[in-house]
């Protein structure tokens, strides 16, 4: 009996449907357990709780604010100079 | 700044309190300039502050991944502070003051997400305000002499200043790890 090549393509395609198929359901079949209500590691999942010690590192930018003065014995314009201390 | 953090956090319902101690090292700095008004002499003093730490308590409200919260307590910071007598340019002296310990309080906020069970990633402003110190500086004159010439002694130099209340704002973010 001769099989046209039509006929031979559409028994390809549906030999690959049914491999598909049956490689995926394996595939599901042997995966993890879907993960418990609040449990898990995915990102934005609920945590059970926040109590616990924690430790991390941390980084960032920082901005000052002072006023440095010079205190009534330094009286500015009898700024000493060598001099002055040379002669002590 | 880089630093680490490191608490305890204790949940009862959607209220979260704890207790977080931090460190962090890095470069606040600025300069001044005090120009003499009868010569051409000025004195420059650079104070840096390179370390804040602080123990403070944490108050927040947890929803679902997400934590907002407020934090505050008391702070401590460590300046250093060089001083240099300049005239038109010119160095003519040169000192240092040890490092200043400044205790103050520190108060922020912020919020944490919970990107998994045990890594949580933050982001914080922190607000300090300590007290005032006074800083004494000793170095030496800068000293040279003609060629041929023996140096003469270097006679010292002795300097003193004050920082009125500083206030640092730090914002940060942190990545943790909770065990």
């Amino acid at each position: 009996m001769s099989v046209s090549l039509q006929e031979q393509i559409m028994y390809r395609i549906a030999l690959a449907i049914v491999l598909g198929a049956a490689t995926c359901g394996a595939a599901r079949a042997d995966g993890p357990p879907p993960a418990p209500i609040g449990g898990g590691s995915g990102l934005f999942q609920m945590i059970p709780t926040w109590t616990g010690f924690y430790l991390g590192g941390t980084g960032g930018y920082g901005t000052g604010r002072f006023q440095m003065t010079v205190p009534p014995n330094y009286a500015p314009g009898v700024t000493p100079d060598a001099t002055e201390v040379w002669a002590a | 700044m880089g630093g680490i953090v490191v608490g305890y956090n204790q949940q009862l319902g959607f209220v979260v309190g704890g207790l977080e101690l931090d460190l962090m090292a890095g470069t606040l700095g600025t300069n001044q300039v005090f120009p003499s008004t009868v010569d051409t002499t000025s004195w420059n003093v650079s104070t840096k502050f390179d370390t804040l730490a602080s123990i403070r308590g944490r108050l927040g409200v947890a929803v679902g991944p997400v934590l907002v919260y407020g934090t505050g307590g008391g702070a401590w910071a460590n300046a250093q502070s060089d001083i240099a007598l300049m005239d038109t340019g010119a160095l003519l002296a040169r000192g240092a003051a040890g490092g200043a310990n400044h205790l103050g309080w520190v108060a922020g906020g912020g919020a944490e997400i919970a990107v998994s069970p045990r890594w949580i990633i933050r982001g914080e402003w922190l607000h300090y305000e300590f007290d005032s110190k006074s800083y004494h500086y000793t170095g030496q004159f800068v000293v040279t002499s003609p060629p041929g010439v023996p140096p003469p002694p270097v006679p010292p130099f002795a300097a003193d200043t004050s920082v009125s209340a500083p206030s640092i704002d730090v914002i940060r973010g942190a990545v943790i790890l909770k065990f």
